[in-house]
Order: C-alpha cells, then structure tokens, then sequence
C-alpha cells in the first residue's frame, strides 16, 4: 500500500500552528549568485576586457584559446568575449526594463480594477483580455516592427505584452485581499480607498509580483535577445547577445561554436533568473506560475 | 453545456473587436506614408494624392477602420505591396503552414510534458526524477533560436539526417515523408518551451491531485491504487487542457523565431520578411489572422475543458 | 463469554517515517468496540486522534510504520496483505470523512461512485443492478430524490447532502466497523445534528461498531458509548462516555469539560487549560500533560504514567487525581 508515498502533513493542525521554517534552496541560491555574477559583469565587465567594437580582419575567426582573445575572435576579427561581456550590459537592460515597466504598470492597473467597483474592474480586465487574445511574440514583433528597429521600441514591444500576465497576478491577489476581513475592517473604519490600496494592498500584493516578475525577466532576456537576432532591436556594431547570435549565424559552417557563445550566455541568465523566481516562490509561499 | 458554450462565444466578440482595433492602431503608428513606400520615390505629390483619396487615407480614422474591417470581415484584405497579389491567400497558406508546425510541436509538447511531469510529480526522488526536473527547468529557458542553430549544424548540416530548412524538397514530389522530414527538427525545436512548462504545471498537478482528500477516500473505499490512479489523473486533465490549449496558442505565435531559423513558410516568417518589405497590409492581415486562430483554439479548449469538467460548466 | 468483537486495538502505536526522521504520532493505544457500540476519541487538534482512527485502516501506507495489533471481528490488520487489506477497506471497515467535499470525485457523478464501489466489493457487479442500489443507499441515507442526486456531481449538492452521499458509500457494503472522522466539523450546525443522527440510526438498523473521532466534547456527550480521551498521542482517560464527562479522573479531561460555557453545548479551544499541546513529536519526558497540568508534581516528569483502572470499567492515567480521588 503505498497510495501516499509522501509523508502526509499530519491531519491535525497541531503541525501547521507551527510553521515550518522556510528555506532558499541551494539551486535557488545558486541561481542568486549567478544574478549578482551577470548584474556585476553588466556594471564593471566592460572596463576589464578590450574593445569589443574594434575588428582586425587580419585575426577573423581565431578559435577560443587563441593567445589575447580567450573566446576566439568572430567574422570581423572583433575579440568574442570583449562583446559577451560588453554586451552584457544591453541584454540585461533590454531583459529588464521591460519587466520593471510591466511591473509597475501591471501592479497599478490589477489593484485598481480589484479594487474598483464591478465596472471599472470589467472595463480594465476585459480591455487587457484583448491583448491576452494575440499570440504575444508575434504581437512584440508586430509592435516593435512598427515602433521601427531600436533598442527602445524593443523594449516598449516586450513591455507591452508582459503588461496584462503581471496585472491579472495583482487583480486576482487584490481581490484575495479584498474579501478577506481585515479589508472589510478598514474600509469601515472609514480609510479612503487610495489610503487602502497604499497601506493594506500594495504591501500583500508585491511580493507574489515580485516573484512572477522575477522568472519572467529570464523570458524577457530570451525575447528581447530573439527581437535583436530578427533585427529589430538594438542594430550592429554595438554589442548585444541576440544580434551576436544573429551575426555568428553566418559562419556557423565554419565556425559553428561561435554561435553557441551567445546563446549560452541568454541561457544562462534565463535559468538562472527562472531558478531563482521558483526559489523566492517557494521561500514566500506564493502559489502560481508563470505562463509565456 | 449549451448554455456555457454560448456565453463563451459571446464573450469573444467584444475581445475580437478589441483585437482588430488594437492591429488598426499599429498599422496606424507605423511612422512613414505607407503611398510613399507603394510608389516609389519616383511618384509624383498628384500621384501620391490621388492614391491617398483612392485607398481612403484621408477618411477620419473610424471610417477607415469600419471600412477595413468590412474587407477583412469578409476575407478581402487587399493587396500585397511586395509581392503584388491578393494578401487573403498568402496569408492562409502561411497560416496552414504554422498550424500544422504548431499542432505538431504541441503534440510533441504535450506527450514530452506529460512524461516529464508524471515521473517527477510521482517521484520526487531518484535520478531520472532529478533529470526530468533538469529539462524542464533548462527548456522553459531556452532561446529557440540557439537550439534551432544547433540542430541545424549537428543533425541538417553535419550528419545530413534532416533538411536544413524550407518544408518541402524543391525536387521532391512534396508527399507526406518530404513534409514529415522538414517538420521535425523545427517541431523539437519550437517544442522544447511548451513541454517544459507542460511538464511543470502537469508535475504541480499530479502532486496536488494525489495530496488531495478523495485518493485517501477512495483507498479506504477499497480501491485498488490503480483504479485510484485513474481517478486520480482524471483529475488533472481539466488543468492539463488549459494549459495545453495556452501553449498550443502561443506556439502560434512563438514559433515566430523557429520560422525564422529553419525558412518555415508560415505566418511568423511571413510576418517578418513583410516588416523588411514594409508590406502593411500583410502585415496586417498576418497578425489579425493568428490572432483569430488563437481566440478560436482558446474557444475549443473551453467547450473541451466544459465537456470535462461538470464544475465550470454551471 | 467468548464473542470477537468487531475491533479490537491493542497497543497501536504509528510512527511517521520520512527519510531524515521518525515521528511518533501514537503511543500504544488500546481499545475495543463490541457490536452496535460506540467508542468517541476525543482531543485537541494534534493529539492523534485522527492518526490513530487512519491507522486502523492502514491509510498511511509505507509512510507510517504500525506497532501492536488492530483485529477486525479477530482478523489481525497489521500485516495483511495488500489485495486482503482492499477487500476489507470500505467492505468491512469504511470511513466517513471530516469533509465530504475532499472525499467525494469532483468528475464523477454520485451514483457511478457508489456502483463503482459496490462492484468493487462484488456485491453488485452488474452496472444496472448497482446503480439502483445506489439509489436505494441514498434513500437510506435520508436523501429526498436519489434519482436526481445520483445523476448529480459533488458541486451539484448541499455540504449536508454531500456527507449523506458520503455516509451511503461507507455502509454501502454492510461494514462491521464505521469509522467517522469528525463528521459534522465540515458542516453547517443546523445540519451537524442530523448527521450524528443518520449515523446513529444507521448503527442500530445494522449493529455496527462506531468510532468516532471529535474534537467536540457536547458531540461525545450527545452520542454516548464509550469515550477516549486522547493527549500527546496517547489515551489518557477512557470509559462509558456519561461517567467520564462528568466525573472525570484525569485532570486533563477535567481541564477540557471547564473550558465549556455549559456542558454539552460548546465547541471549540480550551481556554481553560494553560499552555498549548505540545508539538507532534516533541512530546516531553514523563507525562506529557505535566506542563500545562494544575496538579503536577515532580515524579510527573519521570515516568509516562500507565493507564490504571480507576473504577468499574474505567482506565485513567495519572496517579496524582486518582490518590486524591481514593482519599477523598
């Protein structure tokens, strides 16, 4: 008989009165210290490695190991990891600021339609159904096609589409909130409704925000890097991991390790921003996840 | 069940109303005279004005998108600027191409997902549990076009198991087999997102059904674990197809960069060479089409999710 | 005087195994039922109450070890073979779960899951034939329309009705043993007393034993039989409900009938006792009520006192109420 193979928790509450102490798990941790390790990269790399810029067709497609160029060089002689680690700084941006964006927006717009009456709240939700129904990477592509290629209309294209996931989490905790009594205890106490929304709601709803939002830079950073491999993003010379991707493309006969630098790179900070969403989830409690 | 399905096609009027605005204001955003771009720089300013009135540019705004919607409602969404031909049938073939690459990919997803998460979420210990969770924690993270990339060099290119890109062999008779051996190194591909996230929602899914009261219920009923088993699954199939049905939806959208990599002929590449060529109106039409495509599969999960659920039913 | 009585628990003891400890939930707990009798377990959340009446049917599986003897009308349960064990699950022994909504299959309607059960337990196995046995069940059970409610899905039905519907599963194969794990906690209270009721009335019509679990000292009071009172896992008091309930002779005991506004009313904490349980697997040395008990005295944190018999028919286990009690 083994049709509970886990441990059960123990069906009196005796258990539960004292909560088990909750953990960041080692991967998840790990996961943190890679953050910190691209976050560092992105902010002090670029004054430790070379000109990622300047090429010397002379040296093109050096294999990694090479004396002076560790990563090899790519198809105009520019050093590979002067780029990697330069480009760093854009693809972490570019992930970033799109989340960040849809996390204040997404926040602002969930708790004010939980929190507003039966209309406003259908007005906000419903409008936000219509951008649920487009399949989202064909409309960032759309969008940023039409804003025209640039670092920034790449950016405004991701932020737009992660906007409505992030205000549903929010929509739906404001009205856990909501209906539970110690809401009903302020609102008739008397408070105003902004003073709630500042002082009961925002507090209770940020961090299951936080922790969607955390695994969905990991996506964020693939698709930003995916808008620049197509070419509407951040344009050539400059640095920037999907355009690396995109431009290594062309050599991969000859070269074919060359593209995989970069993609390992949007690999890893993916991982390592998803394990790390999934840790604080786990450490906080928060029950969800996140859904392209 | 009627009764719910109706109200469910009912709500998804106003949100396909939504989506052709918000296409229409895109469009409309688009810096530059789309006439410019149809006329060339030799075209003349009376030229360029009688195309203006002709096309009804100069209509106030919501005359225009009534008028366009018209067209589009009834399968007439103009011409295309780069290949001068009627836009309706190239966007379908491409549409056509991207489902059947979805629909497979998602097929894949889905038994890949299923595997994955019925393993860890019965298992939480033990090495192939260990590599299970592994795949579906590196797949939801992957950038498909690097994997793409991959596969090309290693199995197209190198060990010449698989066509390198296209969907059918130019000098093939474009039978079943041809379009069989394109399809699968882009169906992995786009593949491998979806079936990680399949495989992690399914796992959740196991752990709670089998956590839940009714299997200890159904044991002291005197049920085998098989027969509690079944009961058990038949319990996460409601979640299941939400979950498929969101990602075969996506896969609509997501294998954008996936058509890029392997030149499939589907809506995404379609979409994407249009925004080199400055093709509107295919652009257009492109994005309006898999965005109906999406409402419609999204449509048919729920009438499914209904069918098999009684609780969402009332 | 030689009857086997339908259950006979003889120093069960249940310890949760995990792979990085062992917790002992269940201390050596012994009892018997006779036919048509009632045995309440009474406690707090935590005192294993719970554990003890799962225990019985081998609920917990490979993550439980079992120690001492659970007899079945003589059959010994510890130790039978699994297809044995699923004939007499649900067959002769069944549960009636605290909440009705968690026991039943939200996906299958009422009827199909009391067929499936009586086709699993052979008594009808053609589909027809179950199924109108399974309206007659739901009849029995006091449900108005069992034709309507076996076409019905759980969702579909009140909490009450739920429970009914329950009720009919477990005593659908004519059981020895009724296990009802609080009951009525799930449920309304306008509902609550006429469930014990159908409970009640449906182990007279069929001379089963009851074990009831509760938490709700009026519910042990109202349905008589024999009670348990059960602390840290371990029976502290135990006797014919209405002498324990009124006379108790464990202070614990004692300590739960004060916290009550007016007996046989109330349910819910015990204010009166200081303190808080103490923590499943964390039961101190000696007797574990000694930290919140009135009458503690230093050899009370020696050893576990024994359950000693303290009247006719009646075991308690602290040596420090029964002293006072027999010089008084």
């Amino acid at each position: 008989m083994t049709v509970l193979t886990e441990a059960p928790s123990l069906p009196d509450t005796a258990a539960a009165s004292k909560p088990r102490r909750r953990r960041m798990t080692v991967s998840a941790t790990v996961a943190g210290a890679v953050v910190l390790l691209i976050v560092l990269t992105a902010l002090v790399g670029p004054l430790l490695v070379g000109d990622p810029v300047a090429g010397d067709t002379a040296h093109r497609l050096l294999p990694a190991g090479t004396a002076g160029h560790v990563l090899g060089t790519d198809g105009q002689g520019r050093d590979v990891l002067a780029r990697l680690v330069d480009g760093t700084r854009l693809s972490l941006l570019a992930g970033l600021i799109p989340v960040l964006f849809a996390a204040l927006v997404g926040t602002g717009l969930g708790v004010t339609a939980g929190l507003s009456g039966k209309w406003g709240q259908r007005l906000i939700m419903r409008t936000l159904d219509v951008f649920y129904a487009f399949p989202a990477v064909l409309l960032a592509v759309a969008i940023a096609a039409a804003l025209g290629s640039g670092l920034s209309n790449a950016i405004i294209a991701l932020a737009v589409i992660l906007v409505p996931p992030v205000a549903r989490v929010a929509e739906t905790e404001t009205r856990r909130l909501v209906d539970l009594d110690y809401m009903e205890a302020a609102r008739a106490s008397g408070a105003r409704r902004s003073v709630i929304a500042l002082r009961q709601v925002l507090p209770n709803v940020a961090p299951p925000v936080v922790v969607y939002c955390t695994a969905l830079i990991g996506l964020s950073i693939v698709y930003s890097a995916g808008l620049s491999f197509l070419g509407l993003g951040i344009s050539p010379p400059t640095p920037e991991w999907g355009l690396m991707v995109s431009e290594h493309t062309q050599y991969i006969y000859s070269a074919p390790f060359l593209a995989a630098i970069p993609a390992l790179a949007i690999l890893i900070a993916s991982v390592a921003f998803n394990v790390l969403g999934d840790g604080l989830r786990d450490l906080l409690d928060v029950r969800g996840e996140v859904r392209a | 069940m009627a009764g719910y399905l109706g109200r469910r096609l009912l709500m998804t009027i106003p949100i396909l109303i939504g989506v052709s605005i918000v296409i229409f204001i895109t469009i409309k955003i688009i810096p530059g005279d789309p006439v410019a771009s149809m006329l060339g720089p030799t075209g003349s300013p009376e030229a360029r004005a009688a195309l203006h009135a002709r096309l009804g540019l100069d209509d106030p705004l919501p005359v225009q998108y009534f008028s366009w919607l018209r067209h589009s409602v009834t399968g007439d969404f103009g011409t295309s600027i780069a290949r001068h031909d009627s836009v309706a049938p190239i966007v379908f073939d491409a549409l056509v191409n991207t489902l059947i690459l979805s629909l497979a990919a998602g097929a894949l997803a889905i038994v890949l997902g299923l595997l994955i998460g019925a393993l860890t979420g019965l298992r939480r210990t033990g090495v192939a549990s260990r590599i299970g969770n592994a795949f579906a924690l590196f797949s939801i993270s992957v950038p498909q076009y690097s994997v793409g990339l991959l596969l090309i060099i290693y199995l197209a290119s190198n060990a010449g198991l698989f066509p390198v890109s296209g969907m059918h062999n130019p000098n093939g008779d474009g039978g079943f087999v041809d379009l069989f051996n394109h399809l699968i190194l882009p169906a992995i591909t786009a593949a491998l997102v979806p079936a990680g996230i399949i495989a992690r929602m399914f796992r959740s899914s196991v752990l709670d059904v089998m956590s839940m009261d009714f299997v200890e219920a159904l044991t002291a009923r005197g049920l085998s674990r098989a027969r509690v088993m079944r009961h058990a699954f038949h319990n996460t199939v409601p979640s299941l197809l939400t979950v498929a049905g969101l990602q075969i939806g996506y896969l609509l959208g997501g294998v954008v960069f996936v058509e890029a990599v392997f030149a499939w002929p589907g809506i995404g590449l379609l979409v994407y060479q249009s925004i080199t060529q400055r093709d509107l109106p295919v652009i257009q039409a492109g994005v309006l089409v898999s965005a109906f495509a999406f409402v419609l599969i999204n449509l048919v999960v729920d009438a499914l999710h209904g069918l098999v659920d009684p609780r969402i039913r009332t | 005087m030689s009857v086997i009585p339908p259950l006979e628990v003889r120093d069960l003891t249940t310890t949760f195994v995990s792979r990085r400890r062992r917790t002992e939930v269940v201390h050596e707990v012994s009892f018997t039922i006779g036919r048509g009798q009632t045995m309440m377990l009474l406690g707090e959340s935590g005192s294993g109450k719970s554990v003890t009446a799962r225990s019985i049917m081998r609920l917990y599986g490979s993550s439980a070890e079992l120690g001492g003897s659970v007899r079945l009308a003589g059959q010994e349960l510890l130790g039978l073979a699994e297809p044995r064990l699923r004939a007499v699950r649900g067959g002769q022994i069944s549960l009636v779960p605290q909440d009705p909504t968690g026991a039943l299959d939200p996906l299958r309607r009422i009827g199909s899951q009391l067929a499936e059960v009586l086709a699993v337990h052979g008594v009808e196995r053609v589909k027809t034939a179950a199924h109108r046995r399974a309206e007659e069940l739901l009849a029995m059970v006091g449900i108005p329309d069992p034709k309507r409610v076996a076409q019905s899905y759980p969702h579909e039905l009140s909490g009450g009705m739920r429970q009914r519907a329950v009720i009919a599963i477990a005593v659908s194969c004519d059981p020895q043993v009724l296990i009802a794990d609080e009951p009525t906690t799930a449920l309304d209270v306008t509902v609550q007393a006429q469930i014990l009721e159908l409970l009640a009335d449906l182990q007279q019509r069929f001379g089963m034993a009851v074990l009831m679990v509760t938490h709700d000292v009026g519910v042990a009071a109202d349905f008589g039989g024999r009670v348990g009172v059960m602390y840290a896992g371990r029976l502290v008091e135990e006797g014919p409900a209405g002498a324990v309930l009124s006379a108790p002779r464990h202070p614990y005991t004692a300590g739960l009938l004060e916290s009550l506004p007016a007996p046989g009313v109330a349910r819910g904490s015990l204010r009166s006792i200081v303190g808080a349980p103490p923590s499943v697997g964390a039961f101190p040395a000696g007797c574990a009520f000694a930290p919140r008990c009135p009458h503690t005295r230093p050899a009370c944190t020696d050893d576990d006192p024994p359950l000693v018999t303290v009247a006719e028919d009646r075991v308690a286990a602290c040596p420090v109420v029964n002293a006072e009690a027999v010089m008084a």
